[in-house]
């Protein structure tokens, strides 16, 4: 059974390849049909390989399929290889189901659409990307994976070509990832420096054996999550994600916030054993996570963009994992990465059934008043919303709070973390019922023609939805903590990943009886707190937008140049702009193209180019066709041939 | 003296008496039965192609010597009995294409081409140059015939008479230069040659036989300046027969060579080196030259087939088992890659009375056609050696074990050669993809056999490019036998 590991990839190559070559003649929807079955096929298969490694006892959950020798250079040599152990299942589950859903869902979504089959090519081609990404027993497979998710990305972005503004934000997505694709590769090139191998085990093997805190490996750590950083959009590399929001509105749901950017966080999970002994490099990821978190969320009280308070949301919810994995909680980073791909892909699919009846408008300022209109959006979405805030009972609540609590008493953890990521909690209950009470309460405020068109999505697009609130509403059950009486089955089931940490840490798995007495008050007391300070957020937004109220105004006017500050997005962009784009832009344009492209580099080339092409129309002159010529030619090369072996 | 009765064991040459069968057979069948339908006959053809696929694969693990040492069935020998028996499969596969239509309509076609594959066969499984030459014959013959099977028209009679000219030219110096090896060492086989110049008073005469013999298949394998026949002939001769003969013949030839230089008359009798890098030097440069400024596809794959000749010199020239293996397989890999671009070239046919041949009748195919124009994309990807097609990975092989016997600045001419190739194979795509046709060229629905064939290259040839290991494994172990 785990040797047919490799169908999980191949039906959605497969998926592409029927598409890339029928597709394109067909009209209709049959493309999609063939690209969500593809990707189904490839749940099924996740599943029964699930069971199958459930089958195993849990200390030998790690199974290496080799496929073939890929490269062989001198001391080099990597393998096309899976790893399947608990953590990759869980991201295959996590990618095909939610994949699977989100195919559907586009079906109805881009249905009509000019470039309907080339969308579902790229998304096959994601799926199989983002597959490689997360099975692979290598770095270097992974980076394949890496690089292929990154280009699906740029391609889907700029989906919508046409439009300027798209490929623009497809190009800086490209731009920003290359950023953090390079401190990866140069992550790469350390390790395979330091350890001869880029294998996974053999890395992690090795790299157990060095003191804690060896300089070498805090390198690689920090190198690795420059990697995470770029392709997790945490700061300072983020700025590509509330743009790649120009893309169609399922692979928002897709790529930009269930999988993709979460790549990040199961990298730096992947290596726990390199994080673990390089406390410094974790340091920085739980800090750097936890300021995204907060930074992220304060811009999303002010967007008024219904696709963008989502995407500062899901750059706020990947700092929380990565304050997960940084504090060495990396069971709990992975369990938020799960449930926030449940919610997350809701969100956002809900949000694009409400553009779909918006006649695509995006401004939240102009809705209002959808609940009665289209109920199921609404009640779907409001699930999502309450699963994100971390209201007890739905999942986004026990992930959080375990993130929280690590933050905490974690191996790294600090009570300073916990309170910034309690605050961004708050923030982020109030960013989202904000969303909700401005686009399904009160009235309408668009014009007439919108108001018109105005109608609930069709099953294929409400179905998805449902699915995912009943998803967003259990998976959280999974892992219910042992303070509220749960035996945390996801923690347990990834135990075997994370072991070599634990045993680093030298932390024994169970851990003393007494330890987790007084820990269970303390979690107990601080997981009441953050539920307070929720529920007021929640008030808060009630009173903000729940009712016609000038609130907001006179609230926004009184911070002023605060406000403005956060409303602009804190003028990265622009600084961005001018510190680094337009100095590289000028230099480029001046030095490097005009002067040493155009004169040096082009001249050159092109003169070469006439040299050769004159020296080829010399040479075909011999070529005159004639026989006698040619047997001429034959006899001087056996007289240059003789002549040298005898002088 | 006594005498002994000469051994024979006929299951050393199974392959070469199946294809043999079916060769006659096949010339056989139509003078009882006129009116076989073609895929009958390609049936046959096919059938003892694939049986004989087998004998050699059952014969891999079991290889042998036979024939009072006029047979030589080691692992070298059967790689590239695998290697012309794949070559002949395809090339039957594209025969089946509008203007083959016309004119293969009897069994000789195919009875021809398996007596030219049964040629091969019998060129690369000895190490006796009176069975070289036999072999080297039998193909010769076969492919003159076939250089001229449209015998309606000029350039296919062209074709056929310049090769048959230059080929009994070219045959009496490798014949000359067996005489001169014979009277240096009064041996034929060899390992015998090596012995009785290793005993020493081979004198000048031994260094200039084998020379000779070098010129000799220096022809078949088009090197410069051996190589002028080829454009013309490749032009003139049927699509198919091109294909066959730029990749099955260049391969023997090579096979040949190989033994000549590692095991008849080793380096320490002549520095072959020098002189086969002058050679690849030479053969890569006017071959890429040449390609830059042609307007026929078919002339232009021609002269490409020249370029790639020069490539695998470069790895004979390192005089290494490195270089021997890298030989094997960017044989099978230009195999793949060249007999599935003139299936293409077949494919598309022609217009009114001329075929379709220049650069310009590919325009706006890309989307007309997607899957035989993205085929012919990823052969000319993989000619140009670009990853991750097999051409890349061949290549690498090839310069690799050139740069392990310390042939740097071969290497370096080899590679910027390689960059110059890019522009004629590019120029194909970009016709396929990026270009519009006024009026785009009208192919009709291709026949499934040659779909078969463009199927096993294309997957051959990503497959060869990506995943190595098997192929090489068995090619390594090929390169060191009987060396």
């Amino acid at each position: 059974m785990f040797d047919l590991v490799w169908l999980i990839p191949l039906f959605p190559l497969l998926g592409l390849i029927i598409n890339a070559l029928t597709g394109w003649k067909s009209a209709g929807v049959r493309p999609g049909v063939i690209a969500s079955a593809a990707v189904g096929l490839s749940f099924a298969a996740a599943v029964a390989l699930f069971f199958e490694l459930l089958r195993l006892p849990a200390a030998d959950r790690l199974v290496e399929v080799p496929l073939f020798k890929w490269i062989a250079a001198g001391a080099l040599s990597t393998e096309i290889a899976f790893q399947i152990d608990p953590l990759s299942m869980v991201m295959i589950l996590v990618v095909t189901g939610v994949s699977f859903i989100i195919h559907i869902y586009a079906i109805g979504y881009m249905h009509g659409d000019r470039g309907f089959n080339r969308f579902f090519i790229f998304l096959n081609l994601f799926v199989f990307a983002m597959l490689i990404l997360v099975t692979a027993n290598n770095f270097l497979m992974m980076f394949i994976g890496w690089e292929g998710v990154g280009l699906c990305s740029y391609l889907l972005i700029g989906f919508w070509y046409q439009d300027d503004y798209n490929a623009y934000a497809g190009r800086k997505a490209f731009v920003v990832n290359r950023i953090g694709d390079f401190g990866f590769l140069l992550a790469i090139f350390l390790i395979y420096a330091t350890f001869r191998t880029l294998d996974f085990t053999e890395v992690f093997s090795q790299a157990a054996a060095m003191p804690i805190g060896a300089g070498v490996l805090t390198a690689i750590a920090l190198l690795l999550f420059v990697g995470a950083a770029g392709k997790s959009a945490q700061l300072p590399l983020y700025v590509w994600l509330p743009d790649a929001m120009a893309g169609p509105t399922p692979v928002s749901a897709l790529i930009h916030a269930a999988t993709m950017v979460t790549a990040g966080v199961y990298m730096v999970a992947r290596a726990n054993v390199i994080y673990t002994l390089a406390p410094t490099a974790a340091a920085v990821v739980a800090i750097v996570g936890a300021l995204t978190a907060l930074y992220a969320a304060t811009i999303g009280l002010t967007q008024f963009d219904i696709k963008r308070v989502l995407a500062y949301s899901t750059i706020s919810q990947l700092g929380y994992m990565f304050i997960g994995v940084g504090v060495g909680a990396f069971a709990a980073g992975i369990f938020h990465l799960m449930t926030h791909a449940f919610f997350k892909a809701l969100l956002f699919m809900a949000a694009g059934s409400v553009m779909h009846a918006m006649s695509n408008q995006t401004d939240m300022r102009i809705m209002g008043g959808l609940r009665t209109k289209m109920p199921r959006t609404f009640w779907t979405m409001l699930i999502g919303t309450l699963a994100i805030a971390g209201i007890p009972g739905f999942s986004g609540f026990f992930s959080k709070d375990e993130i929280l609590w690590q933050a905490w008493s974690g191996a790294h953890g600090a009570p300073w973390l916990w309170l910034i990521g309690a605050v961004a909690a708050a923030l982020t209950t109030f960013y989202m019922f904000r969303l909700i009470f401005m686009t399904f309460f009160g009235t309408l405020r668009a014009d007439d023609k919108t108001a018109h068109h105005l109608h609930e999505s069709p099953g294929v697009m409400t179905w998805p939805l449902i699915i995912l609130a009943v998803l967003s509403l259990i998976g959280g059950y999974v892992g219910i903590p042992a303070v509220l009486g749960g035996s945390n089955h996801f923690e347990h089931f990834l135990a075997p990943v994370f072991a070599a940490s634990a045993e680093l840490r030298g932390v024994a798995a169970h851990g003393g009886a007494e330890g987790h007495a007084t820990g269970h008050s303390l979690e107990l007391l601080l997981m009441g707190i953050v539920l307070v300070l929720v529920l007021f957020s929640l008030w808060l937004a009630w009173r903000y937008y729940g009712r016609k109220s000038d609130l907001p105004a006179r609230t926004a006017a009184r911070l002023g140049g605060a406000y403005r500050l956060v409303f602009n997005k804190y003028y990265v962009d622009e600084f961005y702009d001018a510190v680094i784009a337009r100095p590289l832009h000028r230099i480029s344009e001046s030095a490097l193209w005009r002067f040493i492209d155009v004169r040096i580099i082009d001249g050159s080339i092109n003169g070469t180019a006439a040299l050769i092409g004159a020296g080829a129309r010399a040479l075909s002159a011999l070529q005159t066709g004639v026989v006698q010529n040619y047997a001429l030619a034959f006899v001087f090369g056996v007289i240059a041939l003789l002549v040298y072996l005898f002088v | 003296m006594e005498l002994s009765a000469p051994l024979i064991q006929l299951d050393l040459i199974t392959p070469q008496l199946i294809v043999l069968a079916a060769a006659i057979l096949l010339l056989l069948l139509p003078l009882f039965w006129r009116s076989l339908r073609r895929e009958f006959l390609a049936a046959i053809a096919l059938a003892g192609i694939a049986a004989a696929l087998a004998a050699t694969f059952w014969l891999w693990s079991r290889p042998g010597w036979g024939f009072a040492g006029m047979v030589t069935v080691d692992r070298f020998a059967l790689a590239f009995q695998a290697l012309f028996l794949l070559g002949g499969l395809l090339t039957v596969l594209i025969s089946f294409n509008r203007i083959e239509e016309e004119y293969v309509q009897h069994g000789d076609f195919f009875g021809l081409l398996l007596l030219a594959l049964f040629g091969l066969m019998v060129m690369t499984s000895t190490t006796h140059f009176l069975v070289i030459f036999l072999g080297l014959e039998i193909l010769s013959i076969a492919l003159y015939v076939l250089a001229g099977y449209r015998k309606m028209r000029v350039d296919s009679l062209e074709a056929a008479l310049k090769y048959l000219l230059l080929g009994a030219f070219a045959t009496g110096f490798f014949l000359y230069g067996v005489a001169l090896i014979y009277g240096a060492t009064g041996q034929l086989e060899m390992a015998h040659i090596r012995e009785a110049a290793a005993a020493g008073g081979a004198g000048w005469l031994l260094p200039a036989g084998a020379l000779l013999v070098l010129i000799g298949f220096a022809f078949k394998a088009a090197l410069v300046p051996f190589h002028m026949w080829t454009p013309d002939v490749y032009q003139g001769a049927p699509t198919p027969v091109t294909a066959f003969m730029s990749t099955g013949t260049k391969a023997a030839a090579f096979a040949v060579l190989a033994r000549l230089v590692s095991i008849a008359v080793p380096v320490e009798t002549i520095a072959w080196g020098p002189v086969l890098a002058v050679l690849a030097v030479l053969t890569m440069t006017v071959g890429n030259f040449m390609a830059i400024v042609q307007s026929n596809v078919k002339r232009m794959l021609a002269y490409s087939s020249i370029a790639h000749a020069g490539y695998l010199l470069v790895a004979l020239a390192a005089g290494n088992a490195a270089g021997r293996s890298a030989i094997l397989y960017y044989l099978l890999i230009y195999t793949l890659m060249n007999i599935g671009a003139f299936g293409v070239i077949a494919w598309l046919g022609r217009s009114g009375r001329e075929e379709r041949l220049t650069f310009e009748s590919y325009r706006g195919l890309g989307y007309r056609y997607p899957f035989v124009s993205l085929a012919m994309a990823a052969f000319m990807f993989s000619l140009a050696g670009i990853p991750p097609t097999g051409g890349f990975l061949g290549k690498f092989f090839l310069f690799a074990a050139a740069v392990r016997a310390e042939y740097i600045p071969l290497v370096v001419i080899a590679v910027l050669n390689a960059v110059v190739s890019v522009f004629y194979y590019m120029r194909l795509v970009v016709n396929l993809y990026m270009r519009e046709a006024e009026e785009p060229a009208e192919a009709g629905k291709a026949h499934p056999l040659l779909i078969a064939a463009l199927v096993i290259a294309l997957i051959g040839v990503v497959w060869l490019g990506v995943a190595p290991g098997g192929v090489l494994g068995a090619f390594n172990a090929a390169a060191t036998a009987g060396m």
